[in-house]
């Protein structure tokens, strides 16, 4: 929008003004619009996972018999809740950042020419953004899943490339240590 | 991996042992019964003539018995008058005995049978009722999420570290120092609560599989016990015997005491031993955790009666083992609410941001956020 008032863009003129403005609005444009979107589908990917474990988890706690599956299953629960929370005000924060910088490069032409140039220059990336798939609600179906098991070659290789060697450990630890 | 441990053939062996100790107690009946009625010895004075019979299935002999029996000493008819006469020699005195308790003992051995496996396999069935597949297939799930979350997540993911000198403002603050910059440490939480999940997981099936092993265990030492008891009955002979075996009986320790729940901010350091842990216990009890477990026995109530006291205490240690696992669900729980601790409350500082979800920071242009070339800084 171009058409500001006097006053505001008196007031809006006090936020930043030039080149380094513009540079710097544009980071929070890209970051809104990339790297927040690409964590946000990375978490909601995460509660999407943990959701099955969850679901997975009680059907194994119904049978169990004992309160301990039950609170296992619940840790699942509440580790699914962190991450789609987080997948959602990741989300969010990125919609507001893009705001942000919107509001921002309207306030100096220098500014706005600055991020231009920039948005040109990186249109590839800014084109790359995830798009948002929203993590189950709580509540919601587990999905039918297939392959799941991860036979033990497997794992010691993703483990592996993980940079993380397998261990046969010396004895009773408890300490994390 | 596949399951190691398979219910319907535990459940095979089961029918196994109490067809064998339905078997054994049938014989030890029959035995009894012809020793109590008086059919393994000939009346004295009497010409009676060995009937054989066959007993038992696995390993059947033959037992010689006699039903009939002389009338008590004093009784019996005086055989001289028609053997002078060249008569047919009478009716010596013999008398049937009442074999009734031949067939009785069959029924009765499957009355045992029936109140004895229906007694097990109460105890029994609650711990078939989850495959170790299934708590690996979860763990499986888990490690693929970690080793995702961590690989694809930079500390500076956006890029904008360097840019929160730039902007200035209590919201640029509380964007920049209470949401991006904690976002690290969070993300290192949530893989610790990952990496604990599959601890928790690793622990409920090594508690599951050991159960399971061990059930296995005790049901063929009891067949071995079993089937030396029938050996030992085609040999004439009613000793006890003896075998041992491997079971969880006590205690929970070895590789499900080797589960290590990680520490928060130390994750990472636990999920190599995940794989051992996983594929360790699926297969056996192993010698650091099992016990021995003996049954001595010389009869089928016998067998019956120790292996239930084995396997009350199998189901007791593995209820032990699942208190153990809520003992550690909650000690997750705990450390998370630690976590959550300054979350709520007002404006947010690096010491006073929650560590486990992220503040929804409040973006808008303004007083609360600007530019340090706005001037206002000047």
């Amino acid at each position: 929008m171009t058409t500001t008032t006097t006053s505001q863009r008196h007031h809006d003129r006090d936020l930043g003004s030039g080149t380094r403005f513009g540079a710097d609005v544009y980071e929070l444009h890209e970051a809104g619009h990339v790297a927040f979107p690409d964590l946000a589908e990375l978490y909601s990917h995460a509660a999407t996972e943990l959701h099955h474990v969850h679901g997975l988890l009680s059907g194994i706690a119904s049978r169990l018999g004992r309160s301990g599956g039950w609170a296992v299953a619940a840790q699942a629960e509440q580790a699914y809740d962190a991450a789609r929370v987080t997948a959602h005000r990741l989300h969010r924060t990125g919609e507001a950042l893009v705001e942000l910088a919107d509001d921002f490069r309207r306030t100096d032409e220098g500014a706005g020419d600055a991020f231009r140039r920039l948005a040109r220059e990186h249109r590839h990336l800014l084109a790359s953004a995830a798009r948002w798939s929203p993590p189950p609600a709580p509540g919601d179906p587990i999905g039918c899943r297939s392959g799941d098991i991860l036979d033990d070659a497997t794992m010691d290789e993703r483990l592996a490339e993980a940079g993380i060697a397998p261990v046969v450990p010396g004895g009773p630890r408890q300490d994390g240590g | 991996m596949r399951d190691t441990f398979c219910a319907t053939q535990l459940r095979h062996d089961l029918d196994e042992l109490y067809d064998l100790l339905a078997e054994l107690l049938e014989i030890d009946i029959v035995l009894d019964g012809l020793e109590a009625h008086g059919c393994l010895t000939p009346s004295p004075g009497f010409v009676q003539g060995a009937r054989p019979m066959t007993v038992g299935r696995t390993e059947p002999f033959e037992v010689h018995y006699y039903d009939t029996t002389g009338q008590p000493l004093g009784s019996a008819p005086d055989a001289y008058p028609t053997q002078r006469l060249g008569l047919p020699a009478p009716h010596p005195g013999l008398g049937p005995i009442d074999m009734g308790f031949l067939s009785e003992a069959g029924v009765e051995a499957q009355a045992f049978r029936e109140a004895a496996r229906s007694t097990l396999d109460q105890l029994v069935d609650p711990l078939l009722t989850v495959r170790s597949s299934e708590l690996r297939s979860v763990a499986g799930l888990l490690v693929e999420l970690y080793l995702t979350l961590d690989v694809s997540f930079q500390d500076d993911f956006a890029g904008l570290r360097n840019e929160g000198a730039d902007w200035e403002g209590d919201a640029a603050d509380a964007f920049f120092d209470g949401f991006y910059e904690p976002l690290v440490q969070i993300r290192a939480n949530h893989l610790w609560a990952i990496d604990y999940l599959t601890s928790l997981t690793a622990h409920l099936k090594a508690v599951n599989d050991l159960g399971q092993q061990s059930l296995t265990n005790l049901v063929g030492c009891a067949i071995e016990v079993t089937r030396d008891q029938l050996h030992q009955r085609h040999q004439s002979n009613r000793g006890p015997s003896a075998a041992s075996t491997l079971a969880l009986l006590t205690a929970v320790t070895g590789v499900v005491g080797a589960v290590i729940f990680p520490v928060a901010g130390a994750a990472a350091a636990t999920l190599g031993t995940i794989s051992y842990v996983l594929g360790y216990a699926a297969s056996q009890v192993p010698a650091d955790v099992g016990e021995a477990a003996t049954i001595t026995a010389g009869s089928a109530r016998e067998v019956h009666t120790r292996l239930l006291q084995h396997v009350h205490a199998v189901v007791g240690t593995v209820h032990h083992g699942y208190d153990e696992s809520h003992d550690h669900a909650r000690s997750m729980r705990e450390t998370i609410a630690s976590l959550e601790v300054g979350a709520g409350t007002g404006a947010a500082s690096p010491s006073r941001v929650g560590l486990w979800l992220p503040r929804q920071p409040d973006l808008a242009p303004g007083p609360g956020f600007f530019h340090e070339t706005s001037g206002r800084g000047l």
